[in-house]
């Protein structure tokens, strides 16, 4: 297994690696507290500072996954790829009006997940509960994937091994990762997410100025890159590629960065990183500075390009970053970005494994199965259920095809933006009742799932018009496809709006619109 | 007489602020705007640059959106 292993890189990658290491195990006396309090392990005490939370929320949310997706995406068809960079254009402008609230809130009554926040506004167990499953279904296959790429850099590295060997390194790395979540809670990401965001930095900026250079600058790069698009177009007539997008890609383009914007901070991990902020301020003042973060992901896309004029050779689009670092810089330097890459999956696969095993402690044990749990019982069924959650993912790795990862992934942004009426809206209003937003959810889950099966595939996108059950066939004759999770958002929003008219919610608000505002301001 | 105008004038500012934060949003949704070669710049294409450009355009009208009503 180690015949092609290539030993500077790994060495380097060990040696960084190794470094984390010890920082997250070092951080659990960081900002010392009481460990065995869930506010403490599973939200740091909220009271990381503006910068901290910077990295933290930078290293959560833009992850492994993305540094090797996106530009695979980029590489395989080119333009479509860069949706990313106007879903993370409009996603700070909405933070900015609304995470606030929802920090000032939170903090107000000691709400740590998004299902807090709704069994207190709306007094619904229910709503509480769909909450809680949908954060938690849509977080397991993302921290799979996280492993995919962190696989991906190992691979790079040279290591072979068959069978049970060839997971032998990302269950080593997943092993480390698992304990010292354990003891450290949030603050492991936190502090390995300076090392890694730095490294992530140094990395995109070599890339950015070297590879063009070597490659004859952008427009040689350019020229390759369209040119290989039209050579597959013209073998391949039916593929949609190119270095703009072609018409039927317009419609997807725009409603999938709507979706996925509307979508990303519903997840357990985004909503952990940013309600452990010290205060709202430290919240503003992220969505100013985080697109940082957004124009390094648009760097990190065009490598996708990059890897096209190299002429690099995958198997799959997603080896397309690992094949161009390994052509494009010496070992050392290589070892040097997989390490950065790899630290870029373990961040969010702490983040994302806290976020769903404070949500399944708060909102699903406690609720349902023992409403007297003390704090001391909280915190460890939470580190109980980091474990449990990471031994799964590591299982869809083992067990399943990468395949599956991907489809449940895709799902799972489909599903997370069903809870965004209750949690967005209910930031402004209580108008929406509990079971007429359980109707709605419901609805978007099924309408998102069914529209997202092809018969032989699952995509993200439809075309605007459906042969529904019942009602035959529908064309809104708008004559282009959308993202399924905002066409689902919709048809929920309708629903449960309608059905709020119907039943009106006695049920208790615990919360007061003073409770929501950002004192920083007020 | 005073404090109409003064919530009118907060009123006035709150539009803006909310311009700032609204108008990068249209821009970056606004593909048909952007999706094209040229002006090619530094060898790289509109639809790239014009898409890079807009993030740090975006961050300052925040900054400028969340100067608006503090002082």
């Amino acid at each position: 297994m180690f015949d092609h292993l290539n030993v500077v890189a790994t060495s380097v990658f060990v040696f960084f690696f190794g470094l984390v290491s010890v920082l997250g195990f070092v951080a659990a006396r960081w900002k010392a507290a009481d460990l065995d309090h869930i506010d403490e392990w599973g939200l740091g005490g909220r009271r990381f500072g503006r910068w901290i939370t910077w990295f933290l929320l930078g290293g959560d949310l833009y992850t492994a996954y993305t540094v090797i997706a996106i530009p695979a995406v980029v590489f395989a068809i080119g333009a479509y790829g860069f949706f990313a960079v106007p879903y993370t254009i409009i996603i700070y402008p909405f933070l900015y009006l609304t995470l606030p609230r929802l920090w000032a809130v939170s903090e107000k009554h000691g709400y740590m997940t998004a299902g807090d926040f709704v069994l207190g506004r709306y007094g619904h167990k229910g709503l509480e509960l769909a909450v809680a499953l949908t954060g938690i279904l849509a977080t397991m296959p993302y921290i799979a994937l996280q492993l995919v790429g962190l696989e991906k850099v190992i691979l790079a590295l040279g290591f072979g091994g068959q069978g049970i060997m060839a997971h032998a390194p990302i269950t080593i790395a997943f092993v480390i990762l698992a304990l010292f979540t354990y003891k450290s809670g949030l603050r492991a990401p936190a502090m390995i997410a300076f090392v890694k965001d730095a490294m992530i930095y140094i990395f995109i900026i070599a890339a950015i100025v070297i590879i063009p250079y070597e490659l004859g600058g952008f427009g040689a790069i350019f020229d390759a890159a369209g040119r290989a698009f039209d050579a597959r177009v013209a073998a391949n007539p039916k593929l949609a590629a190119g270095l703009t997008l072609q018409p039927g890609q317009v419609g997807p383009y725009i409603t999938l960065a709507i979706g996925s914007a509307m979508a990303l901070f519903m997840y357990p991990h985004a909503l952990t990183g940013a309600l452990a902020a010290s205060s709202g301020r430290a919240i503003r003042f992220n969505t100013m500075t985080l697109p940082a973060y957004s124009f390094v992901l648009g760097l990190i896309a065009l490598l996708g390009l990059m890897a096209i004029a190299a002429g690099v050779k995958v198997e799959t689009p997603q080896d397309a970053v690992p094949q161009l670092v390994l052509w494009a810089f010496p070992s050392w330097f290589a070892g040097f970005c997989f390490a950065a890459i790899a630290l870029g999956a373990l961040v969010p696969a702490a983040v994302m494994s806290i976020g769903a095993a404070n949500t399944f402690t708060r909102n699903i044990w406690k609720p349902f199965i023992r409403p007297q749990m003390s704090p001391r019982e909280e915190s460890l069924l939470a580190k109980l259920a980091s474990l449990a959650v990471k031994i799964g993912a590591l299982a869809v790795i083992f067990f399943m095809p990468t395949r599956f990862a991907l489809d449940l992934q895709l799902l799972g942004g489909v599903w997370m933006v069903q809870i965004f009426p209750a949690i967005i809206f209910g930031l402004y209003t209580r108008w929406f009742s509990g079971w007429a937003l359980v109707i709605g959810w419901a609805a978007g889950m099924i309408v998102g799932t069914s529209l997202s099966w092809t018969g032989t595939a699952w995509v993200p996108v439809h075309a605007l018009k459906w042969d529904i059950p019942l009602v035959g066939d529908v064309d809104l004759g708008l004559g282009f496809a959308a993202y399924n999770g905002l066409t689902a958002v919709i048809v929920n929003v309708l629903l449960s709006a309608a059905f709020s008219l119907a039943l009106r919610s006695r049920a208790r608000d615990e919360t007061s619109p003073a409770d929501y505002q950002d004192r920083a301001l007020a | 007489m005073l404090a109409a105008s003064g919530r009118r004038m907060r009123y006035h500012g709150g539009n803006v602020k909310l311009l700032l934060l609204l108008a990068p949003c249209v821009l970056a949704l606004w593909v048909p705007l952007y999706n094209s070669i040229p002006p090619v710049l530094f060898g790289i294409p509109f639809f790239y640059w014009f898409q890079l450009v807009l993030i740090p355009v975006s961050a300052l009208a925040i900054v400028a959106a969340d100067r608006i009503g503090r002082d």
